[in-house]
């Protein structure tokens, strides 16, 4: 097995691992965010109208809990969004080098953004450790919310090195999506 | 000196093909080390608490909506029931075309969408019917722009979110201009087929498509009605919608199983991903901006300069169809609207009504190359020349234009249910 492969191999399971991540933070958000309504709602209506109080019906927290859901899955989402080239990126600037530079120009591109982002994730961490110093807690919920926060440098940390890996091997860079909106 | 710095930083960054993500980041560093504390942490914490509100929850959830009902048959049924509405119309698969566009942005937030998932049923329908394949293309894609103006919108919520207006009056300006667009659009469609031939109605045919669709129709009704009697608030009315479609496509038309999800919800992670930390970093950026009075600023310097509310307005308007040929919406939103809704509210106008006017300059570039995202799908997705398909949005662009002209002349188009409900 040559090294491209292999860096694609790492890449797929990778990408795998993120999007399980992903589609766990999403189906969660729709899930409690639903059954909160149902049962604030509906069944809370339902049995009230029945004549039988069984108290509050609706699923507390849910809002608080998806917002986090959403950090976990946003911050995922960067790795998922590097994978398949479906980072927003104004194009202004692609014609002012000639076309033939393209490739070479990705590729001092991707070198470029990798490093941005590893700077992103080193400022991540030390963000991290304040918090993590402070003991800071969510609002209504009181967790300490610095393994939330580690998913903010998590997902640049995942996502600058991919960036690497293209730069290393641009077989394996994906095509610009072709918009997003 | 600094500020030719920042503008240098700007160039080598666009030069170098950055994300969008990166150009943020690297300018809200610059503007920490050179005007601020230097204290980079902040970014990040400014980050942290700027995603950290509840209504940001709208976004994923018509996200994941909008894809489910992509995949599934609600669109193909939505405009059964419109087809045979309007068959006795001459050019009446073209009208039912916009129709069909406007009904399905009441329940899907974005432009691409709407084009793709009612163009995929009606573009083969209207060539084998005869029309003009350049009329055509326009029609769709144009149509699909009504998916962000016709509430529920993502751009909509994007722009509440940043410049902490509400959802729900956004939405209720957005029908407004987006019944004109419908009724501009609908009848330009039958002046220019109005010698295609007409069939009468067909009861039987219609019943049978009513039959068929009348839960892709109930939906806009569960969920703009659930937002405006005051049952949900727009995160939950997502939430609820997405619950809907999936038991509809699942349960009732059978078009989805329910594996199919997994590739939904990594659809949406894709756009979450891209969208979301972006945002963040904006938010994080018009905070430093706010801190250091930048805004302020800009609106005194621009009141020395301009006196009159028409003449922004003018410039405004200009500045924003360009960006909007050079940017996509929510890039453009992020990072404009957060400076020019305090300008337009120092120019006396309402934070409401600009927004509007914003996504309406910004829907136009959809249609405008070189980023004009509908007509790069369009090529794909209908496998037409670049050249043509910007032929073909042409005249659709005039009458926009025009809409534009009149929403800013007459506000009240957007502000009447607005004013109306407040």
């Amino acid at each position: 097995m040559n090294g491209i492969e292999r860096a694609r191999r790492v890449l797929h399971a990778w990408h795998r691992g993120e999007c399980i991540v992903a589609v766990a933070a999403f189906t969660f958000i729709a899930g409690i965010i639903l059954l909160d309504v149902l049962g604030r709602e509906f069944l809370g209506r339902l049995t009230l109208w029945l004549g039988i109080d069984i108290g509050p019906t609706g699923v507390f927290f849910s809002q608080r809990l998806s917002v986090l859901a959403l950090v976990i899955g946003s911050y995922a989402g960067i790795g998922i969004a590097t994978a398949t080239g479906s980072h927003l990126r104004p194009r202004l600037g692609d014609g002012w080098v000639p076309q033939a530079w393209g490739p070479a120009m990705d590729r001092i591109a991707d070198v470029a953004t990798g490093l941005f982002l590893l700077a992103a994730t080193w400022v991540g961490f030390q963000f991290v450790g304040v918090s993590i110093e402070k003991e800071e807690r969510t609002m209504v919920l009181d967790w300490l919310v610095w393994p939330f926060q580690l998913f903010i440098a998590l997902g640049f940390l995942s996502a600058g090195l991919r960036y690497f890996v293209f730069a290393a091997y641009p077989v394996l860079r994906p095509a610009q999506a072709e918009g997003q909106e | 000196m600094s500020a030719a710095l920042l503008i240098a930083l700007l160039a080598a960054l666009f030069l170098l093909r950055q994300p969008l993500l990166i150009i943020l980041l690297s300018i809200t560093a610059y503007v920490h080390l050179v005007w601020g504390q230097g204290d980079l942490t902040y970014i990040i914490d400014d980050m942290w608490r700027g995603i950290d509100k509840e209504v940001i929850l709208a976004i994923p959830l018509f996200i994941l909506c909008g894809n489910v009902m992509t995949r599934g048959s609600i669109a193909e049924r939505i405009v059964n029931i419109l087809t045979a509405l309007t068959a006795p119309i001459p050019g009446g698969l073209a009208v039912a075309c916009i129709f069909s566009c406007a009904a399905f942005a009441s329940i899907s937030g974005s432009s691409i969408v709407t084009m793709l998932a009612v163009g995929s049923v009606l573009y083969p329908g209207m060539i084998k019917a005869g029309y003009d394949n350049r009329f055509a293309l326009g029609a769709i894609m144009s149509g699909g722009t009504l998916g962000i103006i016709i509430p529920p919108s993502i751009p909509m919520i994007i722009y509440a979110f940043v410049t902490e207006s509400s959802i729900p009056d956004l939405f209720l300006a957005g029908v407004g201009p987006g019944l004109l667009l419908t009724a501009a659009l609908s009848t330009y469609s039958w002046f220019m087929n109005r010698r295609m031939p007409a069939r009468p109605l067909d009861v039987r045919e219609l019943r049978a498509a009513l039959r068929r669709g009348i839960w892709a129709m109930l939906m806009p009704v569960i969920l703009l009605g659930g937002i405006y009697t005051g049952w949900f608030t727009p995160t939950e009315s997502a939430a609820v919608a997405l619950g809907y479609s999936i038991l509809v496509e699942v349960f009732i038309h059978r078009e989805l199983k329910l594996k199919d999800f997994y590739v939904v919800v990594v659809d949406a992670s894709k756009l979450g991903g891209s969208l979301f930390p972006v945002l963040a970093v904006a938010l994080s950026l018009n905070l430093i901006l706010v801190e250091n009075r930048v805004v302020q600023d800009l609106v005194r310097i621009m009141q020395e300069w301009i006196a009159s509310p028409a003449a922004f307005m003018v410039l405004v308007n200009l500045l924003l169809l360009v960006v909007g040929c050079l940017m996509d919406i929510n890039s453009a939103i992020l990072v404009l609207a957060p400076l020019l809704a305090p300008l337009a509210a120092a120019y006396g106008y309402d934070k409401i009504v600009f927004g509007l006017i914003m996504i309406l300059n910004l829907e136009i570039g959809f249609l405008t190359p070189p980023v004009g995202l509908n007509l790069i799908v369009a090529m794909t997705a209908f496998k037409q020349p670049f050249g043509l398909l910007c032929r073909a949005a042409l005249p659709f662009i005039a009458i926009m234009l025009v809409c534009l002209v009149l929403v800013i002349w007459q506000p009240i188009i957007a502000m009447y249910l607005v004013r109306g409900t407040g």
